[in-house]
């Protein structure tokens, strides 16, 4: 693990420190010798990867402007329920931002009435109220990501799964336009469309 | 023909290097152009870790024959996906991937870094590897035409310069031919054919019509010629009789004027021997000066005679020995000035000459000098002679009373004289027959003096 710890490009210093932990994993997975069946990882670094996934979707989604209040308003990525990412999450948004708004990360322990503030809501699938989670947030611009299987089903919109070892994305297409979000076809490309 | 070649062949070039330069130039730019399709659309294949649809982009570039290999590599420069699958990458190191948009030729082959950038952000970088066969190809195609081109164009201009060559050289060539006729052979009666009225046609006009003129004036020269030759064939019969003429006249005149000379000094004679007691001391030295000058004028004549009788003479040559004559002559002019001075005489060359005239040479030269050097304390006259550029020169040197250069141009003419009577005796005829004498015998004379300090009179005759 010695070389992840120095970035092998020097030039990238946007990403600054935080790129760290997300290179390591990248790193880790992309490394042939190393890209070992997902079971056999640890938990934490399957959250890990969970984590800069989380952090990519806002790359790749467009959410409506109107929902930010000012200029330097936060980019707010909530978890509910238990936090499985540990620190990882942090260290993932550490000075990243969302066409300049800076990313903060909330977590909720119920469903409050603050939950909506969010763009980003991730619902832990230990969570015992999935559904009445997404029905709160309900035509609002909240992308919703669990790993909850019957997250779908009540018309939750990205799913992580695992599938020949690695992680993958489901995505509820129709879920994510009725609440005014816009996924790049980028990202419909690799992942699962969900069909009821 | 050779100029039309290269010029064509130069052109062919410059064509192909430009060609070659915008091709390359538009080649880098398509290829760049493909690289950011395909890494746009692997941004989130990279993002989400899904080298498989990566794979699939890559495999869209199968479309582009051109394409060796590509790769797609993360952010941290690992391979993340690569095209065709059995792709041996060892050809790129870890540390020469880029994360730069660039290029570079290498090994006829175009290879461009890409880097993979969703919304500002890196995620790795797409490499591109493209054989120049395209562009070989189009080389190809051009060398394939330029030589087509060339060889058409050489047919046509050999067909073109033959044509030509009937219509302008053999018509020059005729012109040449007759050019050299008329300067070998002198020959201007000589005319060139014309063969058309263009430019040539011309020049064949312009050139007869300068035979002509050249014909025309030779023919004029040559009578003026013959006329000149004429007119100085009359001259100079004209001028002999005038000569002889003068000779004749010059010849009777001092003939004659001997007779009444001859008379006067006579009765002078008889008048001194008959009535001289009569006449008195001043009477006497009257009638002694009267006989003085009519002796004189006698030796006047005298060398008047011999000067103009010299015209008429011949030369007659003969092998002289110049050493006894001058002797001879010596001796005959040693009872008249006697022997007060020194009179050296040096070994002289025997010379092929006029026996009489040179004898009067050497005799006027030697009296000269003794008679100048008589009223010296020490007379010295010295008789040599010397070799030079093939011709005997002789000379006599005396230590008298010299002349002054200044008047070197008299010394030679008739009648003319540096010294006078009374000082030294002369007619001044002496030099002049001297001088008519050498000109007789093909040489020359000049001389060399300072008043009082004496004179060199040299002469000069060929050797034969």
């Amino acid at each position: 693990m010695q070389i992840l710890k120095k970035p092998f490009i020097s030039r990238s210093t946007k990403t600054g420190s935080a790129a760290i932990p997300c290179m390591a994993i990248v790193i880790l997975m992309a490394l042939p010798g190393m890209r070992a069946p997902f079971q056999e990882t640890s938990e934490s670094k399957a959250n890990q990867v969970k984590a800069v996934f989380l952090y990519n979707f806002t790359q790749f989604v467009v959410w409506p402007q109107r929902i930010f209040n000012s200029k330097t308003s936060p980019f707010v990525i909530g978890v509910l329920g238990e936090n499985t990412f540990g620190p990882y999450l942090n260290e993932v948004i550490e000075s990243e931002g969302v066409d300049g708004h800076p990313i903060v990360v909330r977590h909720y322990k119920s469903i409050t009435h603050d939950v909506d503030e969010c763009q980003i809501l991730f619902i832990d699938k230990s969570f015992p109220a999935v559904k009445q989670a997404i029905e709160s947030l309900k035509g609002k611009p909240v992308l919703t990501v669990s790993d909850s299987e019957n997250f779908m089903r009540h018309a939750g919109m990205l799913r992580f799964y695992i599938e020949g070892g690695k992680l993958r994305i489901e995505i509820n297409q129709e879920a994510s336009q009725k609440s005014g979000l816009e996924v790049s076809s980028k990202l419909l490309r690799i992942a699962t469309l969900y069909r009821e | 023909m050779l100029t039309s070649a290269v010029v064509l062949l130069f052109t062919f070039l410059s064509y192909l290097v430009y060609e070659v330069v915008t091709f390359r130039q538009t080649y880098v730019r398509q290829l760049y152009t493909l690289s950011r399709i395909i890494s746009a659309n692997c941004t989130a294949a990279l993002a989400f870790d899904n080298p498989d649809d990566a794979g699939e982009v890559l495999r869209a570039l199968k479309a582009e024959k051109h394409i060796v290999a590509a790769a797609l590599y993360d952010k941290q420069g690992n391979l993340f996906s690569k095209y065709p699958q059995d792709y041996p990458l060892q050809t790129i190191p870890r540390d020469q991937v880029q994360f730069e948009e660039n290029h570079r030729f290498e090994k006829s082959h175009l290879i461009i870094f890409e880097p993979v950038v969703q919304n500002d952000k890196i995620l790795g970088v797409l490499y591109l590897k493209s054989d120049m066969d395209a562009m070989y190809d189009r080389i190809r195609l051009y060398a394939s035409i330029a030589a087509a081109v060339i060889a058409v164009s050489f047919v046509v201009a050999y067909f073109l310069s033959n044509m030509l060559q009937r219509s302008i050289s053999e018509p020059v060539h005729a012109l040449t031919r007759t050019a050299k006729t008329v300067s070998e052979k002198k020959d201007y009666s000589v005319r060139a054919t014309k063969t058309g009225n263009d430019e040539i046609g011309y020049l064949t006009d312009a050139f007869n019509q300068m035979l002509s003129e050249i014909q025309m004036q030779n023919a004029q020269i040559q009578r003026f010629n013959q006329k000149l030759e004429l007119t100085i064939e009359q001259r100079t019969h004209d001028l002999e009789i005038a000569n002889k003429e003068l000779e004749a006249f010059s010849y009777s005149v001092s003939h004659d004027l001997r007779a009444p000379l001859r008379s006067i000094n006579g009765f002078s004679g008889i008048l001194m021997e008959d009535y001289g007691h009569l006449l008195g001391e001043e009477g006497i030295q009257t009638l002694k000066s009267i006989m003085r000058n009519g002796t004189r004028m006698g030796q006047l004549i005298d060398d008047l005679l011999a000067f103009s009788r010299l015209g008429k003479q011949h030369v007659a040559k003969l092998n002289l020995n110049m050493t006894t004559l001058t002797k001879t002559v010596y001796d005959d002019l040693k009872e008249q000035y006697g022997n007060k001075g020194e009179v050296v005489i040096n070994p002289l060359p025997e010379i092929k000459g006029d026996r009489s005239m040179l004898r009067q040479v050497m005799q006027n030269l030697i009296s000269n000098a003794l008679k100048y050097s008589m009223k010296k304390d020490n007379p010295l006259v010295e008789i040599g002679a010397y070799r030079e550029n093939g011709e005997n020169i002789y000379y006599v040197k005396d230590n008298g009373a010299g002349f002054n250069m200044q008047y070197y141009d008299k010394l030679f003419g008739v009648f003319q004289r540096l010294h006078s009577a009374t000082d030294f005796e002369g007619t001044g005829v002496g030099l002049a027959l001297v001088h008519r004498i050498i000109l007789k015998h093909d040489g020359r004379i000049w001389a060399e003096g300072k008043e009082n300090e004496g004179a060199t009179f040299y002469f000069s005759l060929p050797v034969t």
